[in-house]
């Protein structure tokens, strides 16, 4: 599949995404230089200790020059900088590890998401009109328009405590997140609150697409042929009624990157949703930069990714 | 007649532990160790704030502090009741044992012989001469606490501002030539007051007499702590931050108790104890696990440690933390209300008017007796009392009515000694109506402060309470961005403020220096603007003369200060600790939490 | 056999309906709508929330911003019937002020994007060629940039304020609106109608404006009335992670923020709960009528 016109067109996607992070990395630079206050100002720090700190760190040098100085370290040293709220402190390895935590927790709400909803979508267009069809649906409803933090809070209450007190401490989802990677049982709630939000959509979809498809012809033609009525609607009904949810799966994606800020706020998940919030409060500019910065190539990649499965599974668009 | 005591010590010694064991077989108790120790000697709590720097060179934050106290020594120490007790000094230099010169400018300083840093390196008076010009360069936040030896304000002028760093090289650059120059004994960074005549003696020579010195030098954590040359050449930048490896160099090297095992910024800090410590008392606790969490993860970790996976709440200078819901939830629940631990604590928390920045301020700025009536009637207009009762409940904090120096430290000025904390609103009004009687003065007044905590509440009370008693509207002015806060207040962008100070070390210096008068000003750190050449002469006089004689003229100063009505004083913080029982040797004094190497944890 | 007449509106036979009154497709579709169970319970409900806006400007039971107006924490009760937050101010009135500002970004966002998306999506439809392939590569720009991110990211530049949430929420969602309406002109400037009109001499204002506008109406209202609820719960989002309008000001994301910790702590998790729910319902009844509208303006569906 990697055609010459493929291969144009990814070369094309990645001067965009270029352009795009550069764009968004010197407008976030501009901006959160601009706040007043700093890392460093306090009741003790000020003064001279102050302009010396903020001297030390480059930040009296216009704003252009430090730009240029951070284009510098990436570029030459592979760097994003160094942190300015823990002096000193080399971002990347920071970052690179605060993103695997990120990283497993989307993962895991990407594997809800995308199975919750494809099955509940499923089994709605197939019991269509059914209790069960009007139930997945409310579910899915509900999943889009509930943000994903009130899902979450309810969670902790219902998981967190009621579990626990009716159970006597026998169930319970354990607070806090522990360790960098946490438990298995620490992420499933988060993974579900983060991935509950988007499964909605890909319900709605899934089952609007398979009503589509379970009308052809071909559906008609294969039930015919006597073949088993799951086995018909897995593997042809199925395949066809995913290529519309590949469609989506793009903003699913960016909906769960941007969503695990707020998840990861709520329970303490030392990833990169929550090093952007505490960052932009600690007035640690590299860290906020560096992090806006991961955050727009991760999204200009997931973009282009879906844009090339897309590919893969309807052959009819080719670039 | 030395070697009899000896021998009879030991025989003593032997026979008690002979009896322990004795003891300890009879009993067969395989769960602990002699004295009822459990056999996992590891302290697990969360603090609430990441580390910011572990450099004693650089540090300025209660958190790091908290932590460094039990890594770096000092030459002396507080101990739990404050007093100044020798630590890597092997007494305190005073007039009566000849360790300080008749004049009060020489102090002759004898070090202890068998000091070690944990990376098994010797200590002597060379690491002393080290750590105090480097932290005299560094330029630091507190290394004004070194600013009275000779030869200091040459050391930080030849350290100069860094330069400007045209690559990000220009942080490394700095502190990587400091390191040269002091390893090569660069003459322009060596204070001349300090020397060192053998490797077991130190003599420091100061520009003027100070009263202030030995304690302030004591304090832990910060510029008078000594460091390890060779590790912090390793990486003059971060050495702070690389745990210790027995057999390499580098890393965050002390002559503590304790050196540092691990590190996960922003997640979590490991500490292991130094085997065959030099010092006293021998750490019990062979391991201390810290996790950072964010301040709203108390509420969970209360629960985490009620369950006994953390054993204390509250360390790490986090001890007002603990809400209070929380509070009243341990306390309401029988098997842990005795387990709450209540600690008043050196902060106190003030009103600041805006009396010195005119193109800012209010109507309170100057020395008018206008200004001043005002002032006055705004500070009458407030009861105290009810403040700490209806805001803090009278658990997390206490009226301040014997000044701004919080109760227990030396200035403090006596229960209710404060005139301005009188609740006098019939002479508020009276104030307000002669020299404000159209009210058009105090019309769209401002209050600001910086949200969180107490700060919320303690705003709405005073509105409520102006209104109330003198019928003035004041607006609050809330800000959720306290540095965007402090650097405002900082630049006298206010009327009235928030203000506090949390006591670095007990002594009223710390106080009046750093707030007030024209050190204040010199450093940028003058928030109500206030100066005045009387209250700078008596402090440049009191701050030359030991305590017990500058006692009386610290506090004509602060008579100054609440004559002339620069502030409203609002109450002294109390700290909440929840620390589990089987945690012997924890807690904390005004000043500090206790040393790790105090602590225990008993068998449960 | 006899016809019987008696739905004007329907002539049946015995056949069953065969044809019935042309109506317009505005009655149509409100007469669908209005069969909608759903979508009515949903406009109903909104409806409510505007009164409630409305009354809340002038009147509330407490002072929402009155610090101590009862115990903190305490549970809701007779005279607080939905309890009081973390400082002792009354929870339900802080929750019809919630409404002000939430009805508020909702509204003015909805407009912006309307303004913006539909001027640049018609301009680039209509005029196709390198005007298209710019306000495109603009839109696929905007399209690059994590929209949570860029709505922090304005908010810490333009300080915190409702004007400056609206400015950055409008910033992140115009660009759905931008596609919608370029597809829309792309297909109505190949209609026989458009020829005529150039033919005729109309200028490309009046064209674009007047006639394909019009036509695109039907599925940009629709999607308006979804970029709705997405601005009110990215508002919500900033608020909720401290980026949302300054203290003391009640919105549901900023009550639910304070609510945060006491439920973790296990002592009182209405103060969460309430703005958490109100701002579900919400969601839920505009996502309910977008749907509403959506399937009653459809001249696909038959129903």
């Amino acid at each position: 599949m990697l055609t010459r016109g493929t291969l144009i067109y990814i070369g094309q996607r990645l001067v965009l995404i270029l352009f795009t992070v550069l764009m968004v990395s010197f407008g976030v630079f501009y901006v959160v230089h601009l706040l007043p206050g700093n890392a460093f100002v306090s009741d003790r720090v000020h003064g001279r200790a102050l302009q010396l700190l903020l001297h030390q760190y480059g930040l009296d040098l216009p704003i252009p020059v430090q730009y240029w100085n951070w284009l510098k370290g990436i570029f030459l040293h592979g760097s994003l900088g160094v942190s300015l709220y823990i002096r000193g402190l080399p971002i990347t390895p920071l970052v690179l590890r605060e993103l695997s935590v990120s990283a497993m927790l989307g993962g895991a709400a990407l594997i809800i998401t995308i199975g919750l909803g494809v099955t509940f979508g499923v089994l709605a267009a197939v019991r269509q009109n059914s209790w069960v069809d009007y139930l997945l649906t409310s579910i899915a409803v509900v999943g889009y328009s509930v943000p994903s933090f009130v899902i979450a809070s309810l969670g902790i209450l219902i998981f967190g405590q009621w579990l626990n007190n009716v159970t006597n401490g026998g169930i319970y989802y354990p607070e806090p997140w522990t360790g960098t990677y946490g438990t298995l049982a620490e992420l499933s709630l988060p993974a579900l609150a983060l991935g509950f939000y988007t499964s909605g959509q890909i319900t709605r979809i899934t089952r609007a697409a398979m009503l589509d498809v379970i009308q052809q012809d071909y559906i008609r033609t294969a039930r015919a042929k006597g073949l088993v009525n799951r086995v018909v609607i897995l593997r042809h009904a199925l395949r066809n009624a995913l290529v519309p949810v590949t469609s989506i799966l793009g903003p699913t994606v960016i909906g769960i990157i941007t969503g695990s800020v707020v998840i990861e706020n709520i329970f303490g998940i030392p990833g990169l949703g929550k090093e952007f919030v505490e960052s932009i409060f600690q007035h640690d500019y590299n860290v906020t930069v560096g992090v806006f910065t991961i955050y727009a190539v991760l999204i200009g990649f997931a973009n282009l990714g879906v844009d090339l499965v897309y590919t893969v599974v309807d052959p009819r668009i080719r670039y | 007649m030395k070697h009899l005591t000896l021998r009879f010590r030991a025989v003593q010694t032997a026979a008690i532990l002979g009896g322990i064991s004795l003891l300890v077989a009879a009993c067969g108790n395989t769960t602990s160790t002699t004295s009822g120790l459990a056999t996992k000697q590891v302290l697990k709590f969360p603090v609430y704030q990441s580390a910011g720097t572990f450099d004693p060179g650089e540090a300025d934050a209660e958190v790091d502090t908290e932590i460094m106290q039990n890594v770096f020594s000092n030459l002396w120490k507080f101990d739990d009741k404050l007093n100044l007790v020798p630590d890597l000094a092997t007494d305190v230099p005073s007039s009566s044992n000849n360790g300080v010169s008749s004049d009060g400018l020489t102090y002759t300083v004898h070090l202890k012989q068998n000091v070690k840093f944990n990376n098994g390196d010797s200590f002597s008076s060379k690491d002393v001469l080290y750590s105090w010009n480097r932290a005299a360069a560094l330029q630091g936040a507190y290394a004004s606490n070194l600013s009275a030896i000779a030869g200091f304000d040459a050391v930080q002028k030849a350290a100069g501002a860094p330069p400007s760093s045209k690559n990000s090289a220009g942080v490394t650059s700095f502190r990587q030539t400091l390191e040269n120059k002091l390893a090569s004994n660069d003459p322009s960074l060596q204070m001349s007051g300090l020397s060192a005549p053998d490797a077991n003696t130190v003599k420091i020579t100061l520009a003027n007499p100070c009263g202030w010195c030995l304690t302030a030098w004591s304090l832990q954590g910060s510029t008078g702590s000594i460091v390890n040359q060779k590790a912090v050449q390793t990486d003059p930048e971060n050495w702070w931050s690389k745990v210790v490896t027995p057999g390499q160099e580098g890393g965050m090297v002390g002559t503590g108790p304790f050196y540092m095992s691990a590190y996960t910024a922003k997640q979590s800090l490991t500490f292991k104890s130094v085997s065959n410590w030099w010092g006293s008392p021998k750490p019990t606790l062979t391991e201390v696990d810290i996790a950072i969490h964010d301040p709203s993860a108390i509420a969970g970790d209360v629960t985490a440690w009620e369950q006994g996976s953390y054993d204390l709440i509250g360390y790490g200078g986090n001890s007002g933390n603990l809400t209070y819901p929380l509070i009243q939830g341990i306390k309401g629940n029988s098997r842990f209300a005795n387990q709450l631990i209540t600690q008043p604590k050196g902060r106190t928390t003030w009103l600041s008017f805006n009396v010195g920045y005119p193109s800012t301020g209010g109507p309170f700025v100057g020395e008018s007796a206008a200004a001043k009536g005002l002032r006055k009637a705004f500070a009458l207009a407030v009861d105290k009392n009810d403040l700490a009762k209806t805001v803090c409940h009278d658990v997390q904090c206490s009226a301040a009515t014997g000044g701004l120096i919080t109760k227990g430290l030396i200035g403090y000025l006596g229960d209710n000694a404060d005139p301005l904390a009188k609740f006098d609103p019939t002479q508020a009004k009276s104030l307000l109506q002669q020299y404000d009687p159209t009210g058009k003065l105090t019309a769209n007044l401002k209050y600001s402060y910086n949200t969180g905590g107490l700060n919320d509440p303690v705003a709405s009370y005073l509105q409520n309470a102006w209104q109330t008693n003198l019928g003035v509207k004041v607006n609050l002015d809330p800000s959720s961005d306290a540095s965007q806060f402090i650097s405002n207040r900082l630049s006298g962008k206010y009327v009235m403020a928030r203000d506090g100070w949390q006591f670095d070390y007990n002594h009223p210096q710390d106080w009046y220096d750093n707030l007030w008068g024209y050190l204040a000003t010199a450093s940028g750190a003058n928030t109500s603007g206030f100066d005045d050449p009387t209250y700078d002469s008596v402090l440049k006089q009191a701050d030359q003369q030991p305590i017990s004689q500058a006692l009386s003229e610290y506090n004509q100063l602060a008579k100054i200060l609440s004559d002339d009505v620069v502030y409203i004083p609002l109450y002294y913080s109390v700290a909440n600790f929840a620390i589990r029982s089987y945690l012997k040797g924890a807690g904390s004094n005004t000043q500090a939490d206790f040393y790790w190497n105090e602590i225990s944890i008993q068998s449960h | 056999m006899a016809i019987a007449i008696q739905d004007p509106t329907n002539i049946e036979y015995a056949g069953g309906t065969v044809a019935r009154e042309q109506v317009s497709l505005l009655r149509d579709g409100i007469r669908r709508l209005r069969r909608n169970r759903l979508a009515l319970a949903a406009t109903l409900y909104l409806l409510l929330l505007a009164v409630v806006c409305l009354v809340s400007v002038f009147w509330t039971p407490y002072k929402p911003n009155a610090i101590g107006t009862c115990a903190t924490y305490e549970l809701p009760s007779a005279g607080h019937p939905l309890g009081c937050d973390d400082l002792g101010r009354d929870s339900f009135s802080r929750l019809m002020v919630g409404t002000q500002v939430s009805l508020a970004v909702g509204l003015a966002t909805a407009s912006i994007v309307l303004l913006v998306g539909v001027v640049v999506g018609l301009v680039a439809g209509y005029f196709r060629g390198p005007v298209d392939a710019g306000l495109s590569l603009l839109t696929n720009v905007f399209y690059g940039v994590p929209p949570l991110l860029v709505a922090v990211a304005l908010y810490v530049l333009l300080g915190p304020g409702l004007i400056n949430i609206i400015i950055a929420i409008s910033a992140t969602i115009w660009m759905d609106m931008a596609r919608l309406t370029r597809g829309q002109a792309l297909s109505i400037r190949e209609r026989e109608f458009i020829e005529a009109a150039k033919a005729g001499g109309a200028r490309a204002g009046k064209i674009v404006f007047g006639h394909i506008l019009p036509n695109a109406l039907g599925p940009i209202i629709v999607q308006a009335t979804f970029v709705i609820p997405a601005a009110i719960l990215t508002a919500a989002f900033l608020s909720f992670l401290g980026f949302g309008v300054p203290p003391p000001t009640a919105d549901w994301g900023g009550m639910a923020n304070e609510g945060l910790p006491s439920l973790q702590g296990g002592f009182d998790p209405y103060i969460l709960l309430w703005p958490a729910l109100t701002l579900s319902v919400t969601l839920l009844a505009f996502n309910f009528l977008g749907d509403g509208l959506r399937d009653a303006f459809d001249p696909r569906q038959k129903r």
